[in-house]
């Protein structure tokens, strides 16, 4: 009897340790809409810090595993990137440089507008040479 | 014309030469595929930056390795954090030289094929590569690059545990695609 109940937990335990391992395995990275942010600031600002400091701006702004930041700024331009994503480009108050965010297909609203002052949620990858322009990606609007 | 407007030509001509021979890309693709019996693994990234300076040759690339994508993020974390150590070494980067094409090529639609030399830095260790692409030009003017060569982790110093190694292609498929527009 104690062998047949040492074996359903067992069996019991394997199961429920599969589950997390496969649940865990297939789990897919979270769009910035689904955390919480731990900053907020101007997409000036977070250009501004990139090319003031960038080893700073990279632990303020990237951290060690990803965080999600709010960021607010007016839209610059909309293109079109990859596999249906859209590419917002916020005004860093730099000709040659933007903080580009990047939306899924849904994840963009339709109202959003060339010269429009938004507010969003991104995961900073940091700052890019040669254009260096912020780098966010799996971004969410802000209402 | 008076003698202040020629000294103005001679310093402006140069530099619009100049300007008219270089092409940008901040939407640059590089992906990479690693294939084993027990796993395939997959990521890109299309934030890529690369100025390209058609007259000289000289070509680059930057990008940022948490810009990466991955299927899984399982296996985007282990890659940022245990693999490619991103938050020491933030970039990757490519300074080299393109060749086998020239501004005639630039100014008809065609396939060309380029020859590319150069250094790729990945993980804070360079390493000399060279590889063969292709530039197209379209009807309308538009230059796309592409190249497709492997990187082996370890020529890198990263270190892939023995656990996971027969998860991991030795050497890992890396493709480059870039849709390049004047600057």
């Amino acid at each position: 009897m104690r062998t047949r109940i040492v074996l359903i937990a067992g069996v019991i335990i394997a199961l429920i340790g599969g589950a997390y391992a496969w649940k865990e395995y297939n789990r897919t990275a979270k769009d910035a809409g689904a955390m919480q942010e731990v900053l907020t600031v101007s997409a000036h600002e977070l250009q501004r810090e990139f090319r003031a400091n960038e080893q700073a701006a990279n632990a303020k702004y990237v951290g060690t595993t990803d965080q999600a930041i709010k960021v607010k700024g007016m839209i610059r331009a909309i293109e079109p990137a990859e596999e249906g994503r859209t590419n917002v480009l916020l005004d860093s108050g730099e000709e040659n440089s933007a903080v580009v965010c990047e939306f899924s297909a849904d994840a963009l609203p339709k109202s959003w507008a060339a010269g429009q002052n938004v507010f969003l949620k991104g995961i900073c990858t940091g700052v890019n040479d040669l254009i260096p322009d912020v780098i966010l990606v799996r971004c969410s609007a802000v209402e | 014309m008076n003698l202040r407007s020629k000294f103005l030509l001679l310093f402006l001509i140069p530099l619009a030469l100049t300007a008219q021979d270089r092409y940008m890309t901040r939407t640059g693709h590089v992906e990479f595929h690693s294939s084993t019996p027990l796993e395939d693994i997959d990521a890109e990234n299309d934030k890529v930056t690369s100025v390209w300076d058609a007259a000289s040759g000289a070509l680059e690339f930057s990008m940022l390795i948490k810009a990466f994508a991955f299927e899984k993020a399982l296996m985007q974390e282990h890659f940022n954090e245990d693999y490619m150590e991103s938050t020491t070494f933030p970039k990757a980067t490519f300074k080299g030289k393109l060749s086998g094409i020239g501004a005639d090529e630039l100014a008809k639609a065609g396939t060309y094929i380029v020859s590319v030399v150069g250094t790729i830095t990945l993980h804070g260790v360079e390493k000399p590569v060279k590889t063969e692409g292709t530039v197209t030009v379209d009807a309308h003017g538009a230059i796309q690059a592409t190249s497709t060569f492997p990187i082996r982790p370890e020529d890198h110093g990263i270190r892939i545990p023995g656990l996971v190694r027969t998860k991991i292609a030795e050497a890992i498929e890396v493709k480059v695609r870039m849709d390049y527009r004047k600057m």
